[in-house]
């Protein structure tokens, strides 16, 4: 049966949350205290505005009708086919090593391939890790460590609030052959989704897992608060990749972090095309000598949409580095902001930061601001940042035109090739799928 | 008297401050090669961008294809109608490979293929001009040679198959062996299709394979035979 | 050309009345706190020569009408426990309106800088450029620079550019000059003094220039 909790946030909406999951008491005192403090916190001073986001009247918890399962059969029909309309089964056919999907507040599906499951691999929903007699000990040393719930205000709505997500562990040497997927739709409207992403690497590990989102469009607002912490073993290697196409009622405030051990490193790869308003800043900790973070982003904001985006570093230990690559378009009256921290700490000697953003500005309806901050103490780092905004070049649009595309078609294309170097990071049916939202978006005045 | 395929009447071009053509009149026969001469800074240029639709200037006059007015058409349709501008300094659009700007331009121009069968050819063309086939692959004019640039813009015109072809200085940065290609690949073009060529050239390189049937010159705002 | 020798504090306001032309030269040598404003009509130009030896708190402020032009060179050099907070915000509202702003500067000991530098294109810039850039070499690990390089941008039709570096003595061109028997302090010293004295030559004017190399020995 479905159930869907009056709107407002309580504390007998987080007991009632704790009591259907059956969690451990220290999890509902976690959740409690994270109430309070969202209470206490105040709302960022700076971005986008937020007045829209009403949380008294978003309702914090949809739990769909259906309990979780790993077979696809046994997901009821209406939501079975809402994935199936997005491709879900079939890439997991086709090459995942396992795929999680998310409906409204809760998982509906997860489940890992046997050969990956072998090698030691586990891909759990994130409730039964934080139950399973195996994995409890360790969810409760990491759940929220990188992200506490002292870092701002959504940060401690989600301690609160948290439902649904993916647990992932990856032993020693592992190498996840085929990416891991989860999927996250929203369905219900002015609901609010906040899983949370474990993912914990040791030595060595080196593994490839791809977010993805969706949701209809409403007129209420929808607000997205989930909350992604990665613990990156020495020598080991992530690649984080997220296409969000968020409808644009969607509030999409999320945080990820993770923390790099020696040796190893994060990719944090980002395509933002939804949601009224974002405010996303992937983070890397670089705390280990030799420890490195790559960051490649997409944003294209539209009418309606202020997305505010980039990417956080800091480095607290010797021979690190970090790339930092942007791109965003804003087009149609959209506001396209990059924001970013680079903070180099003392002990960070011969570190170095390349961060290159460029921007483009379609129309004088639309605005884009590059904000980067740059907090450098160490000596003998090295650190570079080039940006650049303009419009799109009137020569790149008149080639085209001369070779027979229209000038819809030639921004079309000049804005592909302006992102081409984020699509090329995403495995290809997201690559598609990205490079047909640009396109549709370019020629229909979106 | 005979229509002539092109036909420019009476072309005024100006700046904000000064009148660049006073009056530009002249006409290409179907299936012939003008060469188009005149000091750095006449205009040569400006007056090809002008029949490719692409000069931001202050116009007034006609240019007429096959008899058509198409001074007000915009340079896509006038692709569509069979002109191509070989570029003097072609320009790099990162991230957009060659192969798939030629994709976007055949099917705007409505050359139905099958990608198979525009992959295959894509593949011939290429070897034809001694072009790496990797170069499919690479964006558009970003990190070529001033020679490979030019090959290009040839890769181009053999790919969309126009009538009348608008050749900006072609044979500006080409070695003799790259000039030889290029000039040859052009005469064999227009001998099996009949298209009609304007060339820009200053060195006359281009020229090798290529017999001009009349030269002009543009000097002082205005064009005159060259009959020299 | 106007040279300000800002003492405690200075706080002033500049129109540059259409088709002008101003040359400012400002050299700081002791703590202060500057407040200038400037505001560029039509067809405006402002070349601007900044040179900072101590510590302070600058604040420029320009705006930018049609065709105006505005070049901005700032040279600093920290040590100590020196402190400069370096503001520098041009609003160009005008068609065609031009800014060129450059810093260098190096930090030693314990000094610490702050700066951040806005370029903000106001719809109605038809055409405007603005570039910004920033390079900074520290000199020792007390040292702290921030940064802040911000472009906002409301109009399509403009191009708007910053670069920022920060970063150590390139070990070749230390070991060059210690091949020619400087000492590693007195490397510091040279770098230091040439980013300087290259800003400084700038105002071509040789009273200032000769006085700024007698404050760098």
């Amino acid at each position: 049966m479905s159930y869907r909790a009056a709107d407002g946030l309580n504390k007998a909406l987080i007991r009632d949350i704790s009591r259907r999951k059956n969690e451990p008491e220290w999890m509902l005192d976690f959740r409690l205290k994270c109430l309070e403090m969202y209470h206490q916190i105040d709302a960022p001073s700076w971005g986008p505005d937020l007045s829209g986001l009403d949380i008294a009247h978003i309702s914090n918890y949809v739990q769909p009708d259906s309990k979780m399962v790993s077979s696809w059969e046994e997901v009821p029909v209406g939501i079975r086919q809402s994935f199936e309309d997005l491709g879900i089964p079939e890439a997991e056919r086709e090459g995942l090593a396992g795929v999680g999907a998310q409906y409204d507040s809760e998982l509906v599906y997860h489940n890992i391939k046997q050969a990956t499951a072998k090698t030691g691999v586990v891909y759990l929903g994130i409730e039964e890790a934080l139950n399973h007699p195996k994995y409890a000990e360790i969810f409760k040393e990491h759940f929220m460590q990188l992200v506490p719930p002292s870092d701002h205000k959504f940060a401690a709505l989600h301690g609160a609030l948290w439902s649904g997500g993916s647990f992932v562990y990856v032993p020693k040497n592992t190498s996840v052959e085929f990416p891991l997927q989860s999927y996250y739709r929203f369905n219900a409207p002015g609901a609010g989704q906040f899983e949370h992403t474990l993912i914990i690497l040791e030595e060595g590990a080196d593994l490839h897992f791809i977010e993805g989102c969706s949701a209809p469009r409403y007129n209420v607002a929808n607000l997205h608060a989930g909350c992604v912490e990665i613990f990156v073993g020495k020598s080991a290697h992530i690649k984080y990749s997220t296409v969000e196409s968020w409808s644009k009622n969607m509030y999409n405030l999320n945080t990820k972090r993770a923390i790099v051990a020696e040796g190893g490193k994060i990719e944090w790869v980002s395509g933002s095309f939804g949601s009224r308003v974002s405010m996303l800043y992937p983070m890397g900790i670089l705390n280990g000598r030799g420890a490195g973070m790559e960051y490649t982003g997409v944003s294209l904001a539209g009418s309606d949409q202020d997305l505010d985006t980039g990417a956080k570093v800091v480095i607290s230990a010797p021979d690190c580095y970090a790339l930092l690559n942007s791109k965003s378009i804003a087009k149609n009256g959209g506001k396209n902001t990059f924001r970013s921290l680079v903070k180099v700490l003392k002990n960070a000697n011969n570190s170095r930061v390349f961060m290159d953003c460029k921007s483009l500005i379609c129309d004088s309806q639309s605005r884009t601001d590059t904000i980067p901050v740059f907090n450098i103490r160490a000596k003998n780092a090295d650190v570079a940042h080039e940006a650049s905004v303009g419009k799109i070049s009137e020569e790149q649009i008149n080639y085209l035109r001369t070779r027979g595309l229209s000038e819809d078609a030639a921004k079309s294309l000049i804005v592909q090739g302006f992102t081409a170097n984020i699509t090329k990071e995403l495995p290809v049916e997201y690559a598609v799928e990205m490079n047909n939202y640009l396109k549709l978006s370019m020629e229909k005045n979106l | 008297m005979a229509k002539e395929f092109f036909e420019v009447k009476n072309l005024k071009v100006s700046t904000d401050e000064t009148e660049l053509l006073h009056g530009v009149d002249f006409s290409l026969p179907s299936g012939s090669t003008t060469l188009l001469t005149g000091a750095n800074g006449a205009g040569k240029s400006t007056l090809l961008k002008l029949i490719m639709g692409i000069s931001p200037l202050r116009t007034s006059g006609k240019i007429l294809l096959n008899s058509k007015d198409i001074t007000k058409l915009p340079p896509e349709r006038r692709a569509k109608l069979g002109i191509f501008l070989s570029f003097q300094e072609p320009v790099a659009i990162p991230g957009l490979s060659v192969s798939e700007m030629l994709r976007s331009s055949t099917e705007a121009l409505g050359k139905k293929m099958s990608y198979m069968d525009f992959k295959l050819h894509l593949c011939e063309l290429l070897e034809k001009l001694g072009l790496d086939p990797f170069v499919a692959k690479r964006d558009i004019n970003t990190s070529f040679s001033g020679g490979e640039k030019k090959k290009l813009e040839i890769l181009q015109l053999l790919m969309l198959e126009p009538k009348l072809v608008l050749l900006d200085e072609i044979d500006s940065g080409l070695d003799t062996k790259a000039n030889e290609l290029i000039s040859k690949t052009l005469a064999d073009y227009q001998q099996k299709t009949g298209a009609t060529f304007l060339v820009v050239s200053h060195n006359l390189r281009i020229l090798k394979h290529l017999t001009p049937s009349q030269k002009l010159v543009l000097e002082d705002g205005l064009i005159h035979k060259d009959e020299a | 050309m106007k040279i300000l020798r800002p003492e405690k504090t200075l706080k002033d306001s500049f129109v540059i009345e259409p088709g002008q032309k101003m040359h400012l030269v400002i050299y700081s040598n002791q703590d202060t706190t500057t407040d200038l404003s400037f505001k560029l009509k039509n067809n405006a130009k402002i070349s601007i020569q900044c040179i900072i030896l101590n510590s302070g708190s600058f604040k420029f402020h320009f705006e930018q009408d049609e065709n105006s032009e505005l070049v901005f060179n700032g040279a600093f050099a920290l040590r100590y426990e020196q402190e400069l907070n370096f503001g520098y915000t041009t609003i160009q509202l005008g068609r065609n309106s031009k800014s060129h702003f450059e810093l260098v500067g190096t930090l030693d000991d314990k000094a610490k800088k702050i700066s951040s530098e806005t370029i903000d294109f106001k719809v109605g810039a038809t055409n405007a450029e603005g570039y910004e850039a920033e390079k900074v070499t520290l000199l020792s690990n007390e040292t702290q620079n921030v940064a802040k390089p911000i472009i906002l941008c409301a109009e399509e039709n403009m191009h708007g550019e910053h670069n920022f570096s920060s970063g150590h003595l390139d070990p070749e061109t230390i070991d060059y000059l210690r091949a020619r028997g400087v000492n590693p302090e007195s490397v510091k010293r040279i770098i230091s003094r040439e980013q300087i004295l290259r800003v400084a030559k700038l105002c071509k004017n040789e009273a200032i220039i000769q006085e700024i190399e007698e404050a760098l020995k």
